[in-house]
């Protein structure tokens, strides 16, 4: 066994290999040497299928090793009921069928090129094509000679996460508003480049004579040009001037339909009387630039909403349901009140209902973001969305899913993200004083000059005062400056969910850091070993405690189950201990786990306090003990995130205040918090502990922002003001955070926070550039000291002082 | 100048028809996945279908 081998990173996913475990194969002659037995069997059917060109295309980038799967397998096979079928499963010809499967874990175009190239060659798969963009795989198979399960087990094979999505649930709310606006936009912007060419003719006519034929050609053609604009992409404008009209208030849109509808109909008068000059131009240059303003914000919100509809379809599909005395497997959407349910350990309430079993314990932190598992006793409520930590329980429905709890946190979702920033409110009240103001001075500019010299002036000089007033800039000072905002986050990696979130980041008076997974790497590493009594059953004692762990999806339970299972494949020793068996045993959350052998002896693993029954602190080790007697103990430990010191001192000069709330002993904490400059901690604290901590804060009138990452975070991320949560963290506080820093780098949040304060202050100067514009040009058209040509002119010019201005954040933030 | 009142509208069809396009296309999907096709050119195989 002593071959040298060549490589020293892994031959399939690139990553360095750990000298403890290498895992070799060995095919003609060739020795290739892997970093899990996952890559190793990647690699293998790679080979086997004469896909190696994947190497090629995967070129020096580095995989993501493939993660041994604890998820459970036995759940693809509820892809193949007819229930799931009929609803994701679109039947195109008789051996014809299509459907949309997300995938997670797509990292380059290697990927995409390995999983349509396997997906192509197996049999009865007919086109599989991945849209680089979305990770969404399309697939057309034949349902007779492949089933989704046996789909799904070849993607789940080669090392990805398939779940099955429906373009239809999805694409509801965000999506059509999306496509309309899309359309809206590009027909004013198409309009408004042609309209351009000829105006600019006109233009130049106004200064230096024009043939009045030609004159009036180019007037009709500008009619034709700006008509679509009027009625079709200013649509959702005269809609929302309908609107405010019928509930008794002046806004924006009010405000924006006058004046535009002002030009364009003074402009046809014009043009059908064949004298004077039209405004064409003014009414698609307005329109166009106010929705590429909407547009890019929606686009940027479609974009967190299909993160977050991701985020919610990899939730189960299918359950148990008793009719007619069988158990008989149908998806939540047919689940009806007082419908007989069975759940699975681990798996998701699907509705709200009745525990019909004796008792049973639950997870809702994603609901309370109380982590300790609750216990529910016979006919108490339980709550969808919540995850049963029991085997085989069964639960009555009281109602259908879409009537549930976690129905309605998706709704919840969907409308923040369908609500207006609270600047945005803010600017239109403003608009609304703005208007009634500009319709006053329109009017006394219109009497004044009808009484004083004549109507055409008294209609000339009133249309320079609307155009001019046209708060254009004012609408996308707000707008702009976010979309900028949100554009530079994104690229920082930093996905923003809450449109409301930059003004708090901005303002925000005190971070709480969680401590492990947050500011350090979360991967738990064995520091030192002790024991306490006959060495030479060392090897006895730890598989005793990874037989013990293994039974916990605790972090440190599963980081002991990995390093402790290596050092046995480390051993030379042949023999293999003979483990106790197990009578009975119990997790008691937060302590440790506790259990019984055929010889009645007691077996406790965990903290201190649990295991030797002590009353001493907790000193962060882990203890082994039978019948109360210490057997051995172990620590672990992780260390600091990346760059975490250069990050915490960059935050110190943004944000006044920075602490660390941990549940971890004391000297651990304290040790990082000096490693890093912070000067508040506070350790052995609970989740609900954590959560006071915060509200305490609150309650004192501080902005209070929260980083985490896992789900005994989800409470406070939920309490504070502001949630992050880290990229790789859970699903669950994934949902509950407003910002999620995806590439899971803790140097991108001082980045955010540094954007957020600009695009704040961008806002503000945003909006009094524009007043200060507006309150210097309506007296002068009140006047009749310029022309509406110039108006019109001087309306693109200060659209554009805005948007320059947000777009200057770039330069300004990392100068 | 007589030729603006031919050439304009000829201009403006074409403008139009372009844009025409423009929808249809968006419309079927064409803009869905802008990224794929520089890296789909790459993965053509030398080698036939079916493997070695």
């Amino acid at each position: 066994m002593n071959q040298t081998v060549v490589q020293t990173n892994c031959f399939h996913c690139n990553s360095p290999i750990e000298e403890d475990h290498p895992v070799f194969t060995e095919k003609n002659g060739i020795k290739r040497e892997y970093c899990c037995n996952g890559c190793a069997t990647v690699s293998s059917l790679l080979l086997e299928n004469g896909l190696d060109q994947f190497y090629q295309i995967r070129g020096t980038q580095v995989l993501e090793p493939k993660e041994p799967e604890n998820e459970n397998y036995e759940s693809d096979s509820r892809m193949d009921n007819p229930s799931v079928h009929s609803e994701y499963v679109e039947v195109i010809s008789e051996n014809r069928s299509a459907v949309f499967v997300t995938i997670r874990g797509i990292h380059c175009s290697a990927c995409v090129w390995l999983i349509e190239t396997v997906l192509s060659r197996s049999p009865g798969i007919q086109d599989a094509r991945i849209n680089f963009g979305t990770g969404r795989l399309k697939l057309t198979f034949d349902a007779k000679k492949i089933s989704l399960s046996k789909i799904f087990k070849i993607i789940r094979d080669l090392g990805y996460k398939p779940s099955l999505y429906s373009p239809l649930k999805a694409e509801s709310k965000v999506s059509k508003p999306f496509k309309d606006l899309t359309f809206r936009m590009a027909a004013a912007g198409f309009c408004w480049g042609n309209i351009m060419l000829f105006s600019a003719s006109l233009y130049v006519g106004y200064f230096e004579g024009m043939d009045i034929n030609i004159k009036n050609l180019f007037h009709y053609v500008s009619w034709i040009l700006a008509t679509p604009v009027y009625f079709y992409s200013g649509y959702p404008f005269w809609k929302g001037a309908y609107e405010s009209w019928k509930r008794h208030i002046l806004s924006m849109d009010t405000l924006l339909f006058l004046g535009v509808s002002l030009a364009y109909f003074y402009s046809i008068y014009v043009t059908l009387r064949n004298q004077g000059e039209v405004y064409f131009d003014s009414v698609c240059t307005i329109y166009f630039f106010i929705l590429l303003g909407k547009y890019l914000e929606a686009m940027i919100r479609f974009q967190a909403g299909t993160k977050i509809g991701e985020l919610l379809s990899s939730l189960p599909e299918e359950y148990e349901v008793k009719r007619n005395d069988f158990w008989e497997k149908t998806s939540t959407s047919s689940i009806i009140k007082n419908d007989i349910v069975r759940l699975l350990h681990g798996s998701r309430v699907p509705v709200d209902g009745k525990l019909e079993s004796a008792e049973s314990f639950f997870d809702e932190s994603f609901l309370t973001g109380e982590s300790k598992p609750i216990r529910r006793t016979k006919g108490e409520e339980v709550k969808a969305g919540s995850i049963c930590l029991s085997s085989n329980i069964t639960i009555s429905s009281s109602g259908t899913a879409r009537e549930s709890s976690l129905a309605q946190i998706g709704r919840l979702l969907e409308d923040s993200l369908l609500t207006k920033p609270k600047i945005q409110r803010v600017t239109d009240r403003l608009a609304s004083i703005f208007i009634k103001i500009v319709l006053v001075v329109a009017a006394c500019t219109f009497v004044y000059w009808w009484n004083f010299v004549s109507l055409e002036t008294a209609i000339l000089n009133t249309i320079s005062v609307l155009i001019v007033a046209c708060p254009c800039a004012l609408g996308l000072s707000v707008p702009a400056a976010l979309v900028v905002g949100y554009w530079m986050q994104s690229k920082e990696g930093v996905l923003i969910k809450n449109p409301e979130t930059a003004e708090i980041l901005a303002k925000a008076d005190r971070i709480f850091f969680d401590k492990t997974g947050t500011l350090t790497t979360g991967k738990l590493e064995l520091k030192e070993e002790r024991f306490f009594s006959n060495a030479k059953r060392q090897n006895e004692y730890r598989n005793i405690a990874v037989s013990l762990e293994s039974n916990s999806s605790h972090p440190v339970a599963n980081a002991f189950v990995r390093t402790l299972s290596l050092s046995d494949q480390r051993t030379t020793s042949n023999h293999l201990p003979i483990l106790p068996e197990w009578v009975s045993m119990e997790e008691h959350p937060g302590l440790g786990i506790e259990a019984k052998d055929e010889k009645e002896n007691f077996y406790r693993i965990g903290s201190k306090k649990f295991a030797l029954a002590s009353e001493t602190e907790n000193d962060g080790w882990i203890y082994l003990s039978k019948n109360g007697f210490p057997l051995a103990a172990w620590e672990f430990g992780d260390k600091a995130r990346e760059k975490a010191k250069e990050s915490i001192s960059f935050i110190k000069t943004l944000i006044p205040h920075l602490e660390i709330l941990s549940g971890d002993v004391g000297g651990k904490v304290k040790a990082l918090a000096d490693e890093l400059g912070i000067d508040d901690y506070s350790s052995n604290l609970s989740p609900s502990e954590k959560k006071d901590r915060i509200r305490e804060a609150q309650l004192k009138g501080e902005t209070v922002v929260m980083l985490g990452d896992g789900i005994n975070d989800s409470a406070c991320i939920a309490q504070a003001d502001l949630g992050i949560s880290m990229g790789m963290g859970s699903d669950l506080s994934l949902d509950r955070s407003d910002v999620v820093l995806i590439q899971n780098r803790l140097d991108s949040l001082p980045k955010s926070i540094l954007i957020s304060k600009k695009t704040r202050s961008i806002i503000l100067q945003n909006i009094v550039l524009s007043l200060i514009y507006n309150s210097i040009m309506i007296p002068l058209a009140a006047l009749g000291l310029m022309l509406p040509v110039i108006c019109a002119g001087f309306m693109t010019f200060s659209s554009l002082t805005v948007v320059l201005n947000s777009l200057s954040m770039k330069r300004r933030v990392f100068s | 100048m007589n030729a603006l009142y031919l050439t304009i509208p000829i201009a403006l069809s074409i403008a139009f028809g372009a844009f025409y396009v423009f929808f249809k296309s968006y419309r079927t999907g064409q803009y869905e996945d802008i990224e794929g096709p520089k890296y789909r050119m790459l993965f053509d195989e030398d080698r036939p279908k079916g493997g070695q």
